[in-house]
């Protein structure tokens, strides 16, 4: 069974499509990323998988269950590239305790709770900063808490939208060791692969809403070309015609 | 003290302190989702439910209620929707209401003046069919509120992340625009239709200046917001002045004075860490 499967994927906002097509299987234990320059549509086809916008065309399906019935979100962890909205006056402990909320639309965060918060704060290695409030952090700190959140769970998948927007170098490394550690399937996008370079099993890339890459792990320039490591199976896409790949 | 014997000021205590902790506890909800305006636009969706009940010789509170609500519902639907903005909705809540309940008022031969115990509150007024609605609604919405906490602020925090918690996002929106629909009517008679917003925003502001994080900020706001309503109920029967703007006066001393007393804790706390 694989952990995700899009087939064939057709999403439009306003009217306007956005993703044509898109076929992506991602196997157990995986770690994928996805690529591709402003507005290819990474960011829509991550939150298409999430649900958190509606497809024309194709399906979806979260370990084994059609997104439409699918219920158990405590398996599958989100972080977005950053809060959406108003977490003022909020504790960085209460950020992340926020995440334990999965399938439980009743009731308040037990003893088990707190542990699993303490157990990603420490992940990220933020365990100190647990009663600082979320706003006082830095961008960075304030990504990783994003990213605590987003792996209190311990999720079988975990999905990330650009994780490391404002994280230096050297801490972007280091967390994605950790998140590789974790031993979940991983879907992440990427805006450079080399914070996780020495991790990716695949990389995914968008150009204009389409697949254009399916193949080994390609490093990025900050220009959006895309230049290969020279696997044989790799094409060199920058200046050159998008080619699909099955 | 003789005056806290008649039973016209216990009825008032009361109800001022029930309705003192259940506004800024909604509010609480209402402000983290930068709609700290709601409430006034509420308040005038109200007075549409007033001047429904003078036109039809009807008690006020359960037709205020009812419009109230579902007035909330609509803007919230809009919102949903993606139809109007919060701007928009808001608007078309203060004129529609406030137009509608003054027209009705009008009708029923009362004007304007029929309807300012409800615009400013009328706490010495308060019956004991009154009290009883009161407490009752304001019960439900502090055992909601308060019940829900977890769910709700994570609703409120990012709606996004929450849909993929599996939480009940819509319904939980619903709820939170319904209950401060009902504080809203519940607090007509205590502070007014047109002061009401204060009761629900500014103990939450007060809070969030001095206490740390959001479930402090719930129960300092509560706080707030029990201390500022007796207190000011019980100033404005000394003084002979109005209760709601004594109160809505007083919530507002204390949002003022939460600056130095969070600088204060600031300082302290640096010091403590060894900041300098």
């Amino acid at each position: 069974m694989s952990t995700l499967a899009i087939r064939h994927l057709d999403v439009a906002l306003g009217g306007n499509p956005i993703l044509t097509d898109i076929t992506v299987t991602i196997e157990p234990g995986q770690i994928v990323a996805l690529l591709g320059d402003n507005g290819s549509g990474k960011s829509t086809l991550i939150k298409a998988t999430l649900g958190l916008i509606r497809h024309q065309r194709g399906s979806i399906t979260l370990l084994g269950t059609p997104l439409e019935r699918f219920h158990t979100w405590n398996q599958v962890g989100y972080v977005p590239q950053r809060a959406s909205v108003s977490l003022h006056s909020t504790t960085v402990a209460e950020v992340v305790r926020s995440g334990v909320l999965a399938n439980r639309a009743v009731g308040w965060p037990g003893k088990a709770d707190k542990a699993k918060v303490a157990w990603a704060l420490e992940t990220v290695g933020l365990s100190e900063l647990a009663q600082e409030l979320y706003l006082h952090l830095s961008g960075g700190q304030q990504q990783r808490v994003l990213i605590a959140r987003g792996i209190v769970n311990r999720p079988d998948l975990l999905i990330m939208d650009e994780p490391f927007a404002g994280v230096d170098l050297t801490n972007q490394t280091e967390i994605g060791d950790t998140v590789a550690g974790l031993g979940a399937t991983v879907w992440v996008v990427l805006h450079e692969t080399e914070s996780m370079a020495a991790h990716l099993d695949r990389t995914l890339i968008l150009r204009d809403g389409r697949l254009i890459y399916d193949g080994s792990p390609t490093s990025v320039n900050h220009a959006g070309s895309h230049e290969t490591e020279a696997p044989p199976r790799t094409p060199i896409l920058s200046g050159m015609e998008p080619r699909w790949t099955s | 003290m003789d005056l806290l014997t008649l039973a016209f000021v216990q009825r008032a205590l009361i109800a001022a302190a029930l309705v003192g902790i259940s506004s800024p506890t909604i509010g609480t909800y209402i402000v983290q989702r930068k709609l700290s305006l709601l409430g006034d636009g509420l308040g005038h969706v109200a007075i549409a439910g007033v001047g429904l009940a003078l036109m039809t010789g009807t008690a006020p509170l359960p037709w205020a209620v009812a419009i109230c609500v579902v007035g909330a519902v609509l803007i919230e639907t809009l919102r949903q929707k993606g139809r109007a903005t919060g701007d928009i909705g808001l608007a078309v809540l203060f004129y529609g209401g406030l137009a509608a309940g003054g027209l009705m008022a009008s009708v029923a031969g009362q004007g304007a003046g029929g309807l300012s115990s409800y615009l400013f509150g009328s706490l010495n007024t308060v019956s004991v069919s009154d009290l009883v609605v009161v407490a009752v609604l304001s019960i439900v919405i502090v055992v909601i509120a308060v019940g829900l906490s977890p769910q709700l602020f994570a609703v409120c925090a990012d709606e996004g992340f929450a849909k993929t918690l599996g939480l009940p996002v819509r319904l939980y929106n619903y709820l939170i625009v319904v209950l401060a629909a009902v504080t809203v009517t519940t607090a007509m008679r205590t502070v007014g239709l047109l002061l009401v917003s204060a009761l629900m925003v500014i103990p939450v502001a007060a809070a969030q200046n001095v206490f740390h994080g959001f479930w402090k900020g719930l129960w300092g706001a509560m706080a707030i917001g029990l201390v500022a309503s007796v207190g000011g109920y019980l100033a404005s029967i000394v003084a002979s002045l109005s209760p709601g703007a004594m109160i809505v006066l007083i919530t507002i001393g204390f949002f003022v004075i939460s600056w130095p007393i969070a600088a204060l804790l600031h300082r302290r706390t640096g010091l403590r860490e060894g900041q300098p």
